[in-house]
C-alpha cells in the first residue's frame, strides 16, 4: 500500500531535487556575477566620442604636415633625379651609358611642357612615398603638378582616417616655390630639336648652341651636360640636365649627315 | 488514488513549473539588466585626453634663418631648423628660439612645460621645466601626471625620422595660470 503510494507520487519525488539544483545554480550565477560587478558606483564618462572625433582630425593634421616637410626635402631629390635622367621616368627611346635616349635614329622622344610635368609628377611620387613609407600611419599617394604662379601645385588623392567610428579625409595639395626648372626641361628638348637638322653628328655645332652646353661623342652617339642652377634645401648642389642623342640610324631620306 | 486526487496533482505539479519558468526568466532578466539599477551612477568628464596641436603649430611657425649656409637668411619653419640642428648635432639656435616662441605662447607666465626630441628610442634633446618624460605619449601615464601632451613626427630624410613629444601641466591649464 505504502509503496504505491511511493509510485504514485514520481513527479514529486524528482521535482524537489530539480528545484534545490537549479535554486544552487541560480544562487552561484547571482554569487558569481555580484562578485565580477563593479563596486557601488557606476561610472560614465562622457566625451569620449568628441576626444575621438579631435584625435583623428589631429591624426590628418599630422600626417599633412609630415607629407607637407616631406615634400620640401624630396621635392629636391625628385627634381636632381628629373634632371639627370632627362626628364625621363619612362623613355620610349631607351637608354645608353645611364642616358635617357632623346631621339634615337628616326625614333624622337622630346620633352614638350605637359609631358615634363607629367614625367616629374612620377619622380615625386617615386620619392614622396620612400617618406611616406616610414610613417606609421598608411599615406603613401599618387602625386600630380602643375605650375602656379611662381610655385609649383603638388596635390594627391585623399587619405582616409578612421578611429572607431569616425573617418575623416584629407586631400593632400601644396605649394612649393619654384623657378621654373620642370618647364626648362621642355624649353632645352625644344632647343636641341630645332637644331637636329642643323647640327646633326658635328660637335662643334652643338658645342656652340650654348655655352652651358657639355657634349661628348662616341659612336655616333653624343652625351650632353648641361649646367643649371644649383638647388638644395640644406645644401645646394647643381642640377646637370643629361641626355643623349643617338645618330646611328639616323635615315638619310631625311637629312644627310656630315661626314 | 481516485480521479480527482490525480487532476489535482497534476494540476499543482504544472503550476509549479510554470512557477520554475517565472523565477527562471525573472533572474535572467535581473541579471542582463543589474548594472543599470544601479542607484548610484558617477558621470565624469574626460579631459586632456585629446593631443593639443601647440606642438604642430609650433613646428609650423616661421623664423628667418640661413639654413644653407649661403650668408642669406631663408624663411623655414622651425621643423626645418630641428633637422638643420639633428644634422649639425647642435641644439642650442633651437632651444633658444623654442623658448622664445612658448615664453610668447604663455606671456611669460611661469608655467611648465617640456619638449623631447627622439631619434628612435634615443632622447637626443630635451628643453622644458616638467623635464625629461620618455613616456609622455602613453595615454595613461600622461593623464596620471595631468599632462597635456602631444606628438608629431618629422622627416629628415627617406629612410630617418625624428619623434618629438611636447606635454605642459593639465592643472596649470585649468585653473588659469597657464
Amino acid at each position: 500500500m505504502a509503496l504505491a503510494k511511493i509510485k504514485g507520487r514520481n513527479g514529486s519525488f524528482i521535482f524537489g531535487p530539480l528545484l534545490l539544483i537549479i535554486v544552487i545554480a541560480m544562487l552561484t550565477i547571482a554569487g558569481f556575477k555580484l562578485i565580477t560587478l563593479e563596486k557601488s558606483v557606476q561610472k560614465k564618462q562622457i566625451g569620449e566620442m568628441q576626444i575621438e572625433l579631435l584625435n583623428t582630425y589631429n591624426d590628418g593634421e599630422k600626417a599633412l604636415f609630415f607629407i607637407e616637410q616631406s615634400l620640401k626635402y624630396s621635392g629636391i631629390n625628385a627634381l636632381q633625379e628629373f634632371y639627370s635622367k632627362g626628364g625621363y621616368f619612362l623613355n620610349d627611346c631607351g637608354t645608353i651609358n645611364n642616358y635617357n635616349l632623346w631621339m634615337k635614329g628616326s625614333q624622337k622622344c622630346f620633352l614638350d611642357k605637359k609631358m615634363a610635368l607629367e614625367q616629374f609628377s612620377e619622380f615625386l611620387t617615386s620619392n614622396l612615398n620612400e617618406y611616406a613609407a616610414n610613417y606609421n600611419l598608411p599615406i603613401q599617394n599618387k602625386y600630380v603638378v602643375r605650375e602656379g604662379k611662381n610655385t609649383l601645385i603638388a596635390s594627391g588623392n585623399e587619405i582616409e582616417f578612421y578611429k572607431e567610428q569616425f573617418k575623416y579625409y584629407v586631400m593632400p595639395a601644396f605649394n612649393v616655390p619654384y623657378n621654373a626648372e620642370v618647364s626648362n626641361i621642355a624649353d632645352w628638348s625644344n632647343k636641341i630639336k630645332d637644331n637636329i637638322d642643323k647640327c646633326k653628328n658635328n660637335i662643334v655645332c652643338w658645342k656652340g648652341i650654348d655655352s652651358n652646353i657639355r657634349v661628348v661623342e662616341s659612336n655616333k652617339v653624343f652625351y650632353f651636360d648641361i649646367d643649371y642652377k644649383s638647388v638644395g634645401f640644406f645644401e645646394k648642389k647643381p642640377l646637370v640636365l643629361k641626355f643623349a642623342l643617338d645618330f646611328n640610324e639616323y635615315n638619310p631620306l631625311f637629312s644627310v649627315l656630315l661626314p | 488514488m481516485n480521479k480527482k486526487g490525480m487532476f489535482g496533482e497534476t494540476f499543482v505539479e504544472i503550476a509549479s513549473l510554470f512557477a520554475i519558468i517565472l523565477v527562471l526568466i525573472t533572474f535572467w532578466y535581473i541579471l542582463a539588466y543589474a548594472p543599470n539599477l544601479k542607484a548610484k551612477q558617477e558621470i565624469s568628464q574626460i579631459i586632456g585626453a585629446e593631443e593639443k596641436l601647440t606642438l604642430i603649430n609650433l613646428m609650423r611657425s616661421n623664423i628667418n634663418f640661413d639654413i644653407d649656409n649661403d650668408g642669406i637668411l631663408e624663411n623655414i619653419n622651425l621643423a626645418d631648423m630641428l633637422v638643420y640642428s639633428y644634422k649639425n648635432d647642435n641644439y642650442k639656435a633651437f632651444n633658444g628660439v623654442i623658448k622664445e616662441k612658448l615664453s610668447v605662447l604663455f606671456k611669460d607666465r611661469n608655467c611648465k612645460w617640456s619638449l623631447t626630441v627622439f631619434d628612435g628610442r634615443k632622447i637626443i634633446n630635451s628643453i622644458g621645466s616638467i623635464g625629461e618624460f620618455s613616456s609622455v605619449n602613453n595615454e595613461g601615464t600622461a593623464r596620471n601626471k595631468r599632462i597635456q601632451s602631444a606628438s608629431v613626427l618629422l622627416p629628415v630624410d627617406n629612410k630617418k625620422m625624428l619623434t618629438i613629444k611636447y606635454g605642459d601641466n593639465l592643472i596649470e591649464s585649468e585653473n588659469g595660470s597657464c
